[in-house]
């Protein structure tokens, strides 16, 4: 009697396992279905502390490579009008000339300018960068013409 | 030859004691991964880059919209350009590592995103990243 009760308990403490995949599959369908894999690309920057009133620091004129965007979403490299697609061969041109590693790529955008074709220029930059090689750190100024106070950053 | 059929036989089953080892596994993997989508956001066409990385830390990210009417969306509300500042820094303060996204339509003026980065600049939110798309 005593070894049969034993017995009985036995039998009816075991965890079925046999629906266990089941259930797994189950909650790994649901994940899998909600899980959203579109992947999220951006260029990445740092903007520089904010300074309040204070007076910026002035750049020697030597060190800037300036590019302007003006309101009809044409862009110049010092002065000269480049086609979009060549920024970043001129740009990577200037960085190559500069022996010392201290030019500074200051992006000013007009307030009208269209935010894709600043995000294009940018985008030839990091291409610029690139092109120049190793050995050329990443300092790139963004503004709008006439404001004083520049969003200077880096990635 | 009987010999051989035997042996082919025993081959022919699937082990699935570890089925649900593997299960869990993948399982373990895409909860881990699972990043709920939170905010509808405002309908935007990103601008194209070709040199834009892939982001990975998508738990540090806040999102900011900005639509080509200039209008400004946070957390699914919309907010003036001089609210950036408050709700940035409360998104600091609740973690220090937060990298502001900015998913701006390509046909926004540049003016606008201008001023907010400039009350990015004042809420201490200096990690920003320009959303962009990959083809035209």
């Amino acid at each position: 009697m005593a070894l049969r009760a034993k017995r009985h308990i036995r039998g009816s403490a075991e965890i079925p396992t046999a629906s266990m995949a089941d259930i797994a599959f189950l909650l790994l369908v649901f994940f899998l279905a909600t899980t959203t894999m579109i992947s999220e690309r951006g260029i990445g920057m740092v903007l520089p502390k904010w300074s309040g009133n204070q007076e910026p620091v002035k750049i020697p004129q030597e060190r800037l490579i300036k590019i302007w965007i003006n309101q009809y979403n044409r862009v110049a490299v010092d002065f000269e009008e480049v086609p979009i697609d060549q920024i970043a061969r001129v740009v990577a041109d200037r960085l190559r000339a500069d022996a010392e590693d201290d030019d500074i790529v200051s992006l000013k955008t007009a307030p009208d300018a269209e935010y894709g074709i600043m995000v294009k220029v940018l985008d030839q930059i990091e291409e610029a960068y690139d092109l120049a090689g190793p050995g050329h750190t990443k300092r790139v100024s963004l503004a709008t013409p006439g404001r004083m106070r520049e969003n200077n950053g880096g990635p | 030859m009987p010999k051989f059929e035997k042996k082919s036989k025993a081959d022919s089953r699937i082990p699935t004691a570890s089925m649900a080892d593997i299960a869990f596994l993948l399982l373990i993997f895409f909860v881990v991964t699972t990043t709920f989508r939170v905010y509808k956001g405002l309908p935007v066409h990103m601008p194209f880059a070709k040199q834009s990385v892939q982001l990975t830390e998508k738990r540090n990210l806040a999102y900011l919209w900005i639509d080509r009417d200039g209008r400004i969306s946070i957390d699914d509300r919309l907010v003036g350009t001089e609210q950036v500042r408050f709700i940035m820094n409360a998104k600091m303060v609740a973690n220090p590592f937060t990298i502001v996204s900015l998913k701006v339509d390509r046909k926004t003026q540049y003016g606008i995103v201008n001023r907010v980065l400039e009350e990015l600049r004042r809420a201490e939110a200096l990690r920003v990243n320009f959303a962009t798309a990959l083809n035209e």
